[in-house]
């Protein structure tokens, strides 16, 4: 037996274990002849002689009585076999289970169902703000918001089908000031404006219409009080400032629309035909 | 039926679950005293050891249902149920006051370089350095001094309170002990001469 090979069995010799005979006598032949080992051993061995009569000592050591008396209490206090749940939030530890590892799942759990619930939050969130800003995207990215002076001209240019429509147009105030997404707000206000919707008398089966759409100075509720639907082309720009995408190619198309004109004479609501 | 005190531990745990009020007694002193010097060698106070005892046979009495015989002896789960509640009351409560290095050197329990060396000292100065050596060694090596060396517990029962592998206790065990000599020796210059021993190990 080597140095090494004792070291290793060092303890379980001074703690007088169990171990193989033969293992055994040669390492204590060893330990008679390195001089190293020989001091380790009893180092080991007076170590393992100090724990014991420190284990003796304490072997008196024992609870009070009143543990046991409070226990029975406990005890009493249920009925056999019942498990009830502690009422000091205690959480059952079982043996051998690692340090408490059970109520650090329960937080683990509770941590990872919370941050998933924020990317969820997240999550959607993203998703509608995207929503939103691909309705409105095209006007953004097409580079040429049209501008007041540009769709009156354009108006002008196009020879509105009627006065009334042509004063519709002309009358909006500042309706490119309308940002991309409040046109967005304002289209899905539209599709959700069942009385809107409910005007879309004139198209034929054929067409395909959007909803209508509520002029800024207008009053969608107001449809109520009578009008007329007209209709009318424009050019395709005028769709963005109703939050309507463009195809960039065909920007100086033109494109029919129904104008819902009030019984004031004021234009209330449009929406684009295809 | 077996008098309770000839019953082993499991039928007396069933006898208590079927509400046998004898059964919690005769368990309870019959296991009280190692977990309470368990926790006692563990921290070293007298009253957290009474506290983390009558929760542990508090956990015992509402949910015994949890001790399950194939992963071990029901003594094994009452210390490995007193271990966990020990370590979480210490961590909740930080009441670890490691010793200082220099006064475990400063009243060292034996010197290697004598014979006998516990001739040095008084019994009692021996053994109350013993003890604070044992307090401030590291948890996971104090654990396992405490089990094996002072409760005397086998290697696999160790080994199912720590929930580890029995190879574990054993180097931890080995690792543990080497310390405890190491602090139990003073702080001397033959550390020079250890080393110049070691290299002169003979390696056959």
């Amino acid at each position: 037996m080597n140095c090494q090979s004792f070291e290793i069995i060092v303890n379980d010799l001074a703690r007088d274990q169990i171990m193989d005979a033969t293992v055994r006598e040669q390492a204590l032949l060893h330990s008679t002849s390195c001089e190293t080992c020989a001091v380790r051993f009893r180092d080991e061995q007076t170590l393992t002689h100090g724990l014991r009569e420190l284990a003796v000592l304490m072997q008196a050591e024992t609870t009070p009585e009143s543990i046991e008396a409070s226990l029975v209490a406990e005890f009493r206090s249920r009925r056999p076999g019942q498990r009830a749940s502690s009422p000091n939030g205690f959480l059952p530890i079982a043996a051998g289970g690692g340090e408490s590892r059970g109520s650090y799942w329960v937080y683990a759990g509770v941590a990872a169902a919370l941050v998933v619930g924020v990317v969820i939050a997240l999550g959607v969130t993203a998703v509608r703000f995207r929503n939103a800003t691909a309705v409105s995207e095209p006007v953004e990215s097409s580079g040429k918001t049209p501008s007041p002076d540009n769709v009156a001209n354009h108006t002008d240019s196009a020879a509105p089908v009627t006065a009334t429509v042509r004063g519709s147009v002309e009358n909006q105030e500042n309706p490119v000031e309308h940002t991309p997404r409040r046109n967005a707000k304002r289209l899905r206000v539209a599709k959700n404006t069942v009385t809107v919707q409910s005007l879309n008398i004139m198209a034929p089966d054929l067409e395909v219409t959007t909803d209508f759409i509520p002029i800024a100075f207008g009053n969608a509720s107001n449809v109520q009080e009578g009008g007329q639907v007209v209709r009318l082309e424009l050019p395709r720009y005028a769709m963005a400032r109703f939050g309507v995408p463009v195809n960039e190619e065909r920007y100086d198309e033109r494109v029919k629309a129904d104008v819902w004109v009030g019984a004031d004479g004021f234009a209330r609501a449009i929406r684009f035909v295809q | 039926m077996i008098p309770h005190t000839d019953a082993n531990d499991t039928e007396l745990l069933q006898r208590m679950l079927a509400g046998d009020e004898e059964a919690l007694t005769t368990l309870y002193r019959r296991r009280q005293g190692g977990i309470y010097r368990f926790v006692m060698q563990m921290c070293g106070s007298r009253v957290l050891a009474e506290d983390v005892t009558q929760e542990v046979f508090i956990v015992l009495i509402r949910d015994a249902q949890t001790f399950d015989p194939a992963r071990g002896s029901l003594n094994s789960f009452l210390v490995g149920v007193a271990r966990n509640l020990l370590l979480q009351r210490l961590r909740r409560e930080r009441f670890y006051a490691p010793l200082e290095e220099d006064e475990a050197e400063q009243t060292p329990i034996y010197n290697s370089a004598n014979v006998e060396p516990l001739e040095d000292l008084s019994r009692t100065e021996a053994i109350a350095s013993l003890r604070a050596a044992v307090s401030a060694l590291p948890t996971r090596y104090r654990e396992v001094v405490v089990l094996c060396d002072l409760q005397e517990i086998s290697y696999v029962e160790a080994a199912e309170v720590l929930g580890c592998a029995v190879g574990t206790v054993r180097s931890r065990l080995h690792r543990g002990r080497a310390l405890l000599i190491e602090k139990l020796r003073p702080a001397r210059k033959e550390q020079a001469t250890s080393a110049a021993a070691k290299s002169t190990r003979c390696f056959a």
